[in-house]
């Protein structure tokens, strides 16, 4: 597992600042679809019935049976594969650097390292009634790296974050000099 | 030619296995890649819980009925709903 108090790399005196997630209205979205398609088989079930099915004495009922345990397995392995996508997906922001962890299903997963006296701008939106609302979007960070620009996506407060990682910049820019004007350079 | 109904059992065990399969993928994941904290561990017990669940479930749903019969081909043909 990961400690924020030992990642890897850390430097002498590097703190976790920011430890970041998907807003939760992502998780809202997961569960709503998921109770539809698990309440399909019901619908089904009380469809064939008003159609004259006997489930109890025909064959029918056994194939029901086993139809609706195997799409209950898989409907609750979907749901619990894209809270897995959902919970690994980590944004940390330190006093030194930028780590973006992204879960790309279940055997792929991609980790992104960014000092921050490389990033050169720094931008919060937000769109949407319900974003608007609840307050949430993206962040992005340009940087002068390979990397253009690192995304952090749908996090709650996105305007706080940005001021939040703006002030951890300058300071990092204050200690180590500013790499952001040159590409790829320490 | 007669069918006994319990084969239907034998690919729901092999749906069975191959969700346990992806079950302890996912498990795996958050164990490894999971942050060192209280939530993880509730996120583990979610986890397993509701797949337990899920199998509970299923279980209640398939124990209702008398896996010991058998179906003719013909009857397979002449019982499907609205024929």
């Amino acid at each position: 597992m990961i400690k924020l108090s030992e990642l890897p790399n850390q430097q002498r005196g590097e703190e976790t600042r920011i430890f970041l997630r998907r807003h939760w209205i992502e998780l809202m979205a997961m569960f709503v679809y998921i109770i539809g398609f698990a309440v399909l088989p019901i619908i089904f079930y009380i469809l064939l019935s008003v159609n004259g099915v006997d489930w109890k004495t025909s064959f029918w009922g056994p194939v029901g049976a086993i139809m609706t345990s195997i799409y209950l397995l898989f409907a609750v392995l979907i749901l619990l594969t894209m809270f897995t996508d959902y919970y690994l997906d980590t944004w940390i922001v330190t006093t030194e650097r930028i780590v973006n962890i992204e879960q790309k299903g279940l055997f792929s997963r991609v980790i992104s390292t960014l000092h921050l006296n490389q990033v050169q701008d720094v931008t919060s939106e937000t769109h949407g009634f319900l974003a608007t609302i609840l307050s949430y979007g993206d962040v992005h960070i340009q940087t002068a790296g390979t990397t253009e620009r690192f995304l952090f996506k749908k996090i709650d407060n996105p305007d706080d974050v940005k001021f939040h990682i703006m002030r951890l910049v300058d300071d990092d820019k204050r200690r180590h000099g500013d790499a952001s004007r040159i590409p790829g350079s320490f | 030619m007669t069918i006994p109904i319990w084969y239907l059992l034998i690919f729901y065990g092999l749906f069975l296995l191959i969700a346990g399969i992806f079950f302890l993928f996912n498990f795996f994941h958050i164990v490894k890649f999971g942050l060192n904290e209280i939530k993880t561990g509730l996120v583990l017990l979610m986890y397993a819980g509701s797949f337990t669940a899920v199998v509970i479930i299923n279980i209640e749903i398939i124990s209702q009925f008398d896996w010991t019969q058998t179906i003719t081909i013909r009857e397979l043909f002449t019982t499907i709903p609205g024929l």
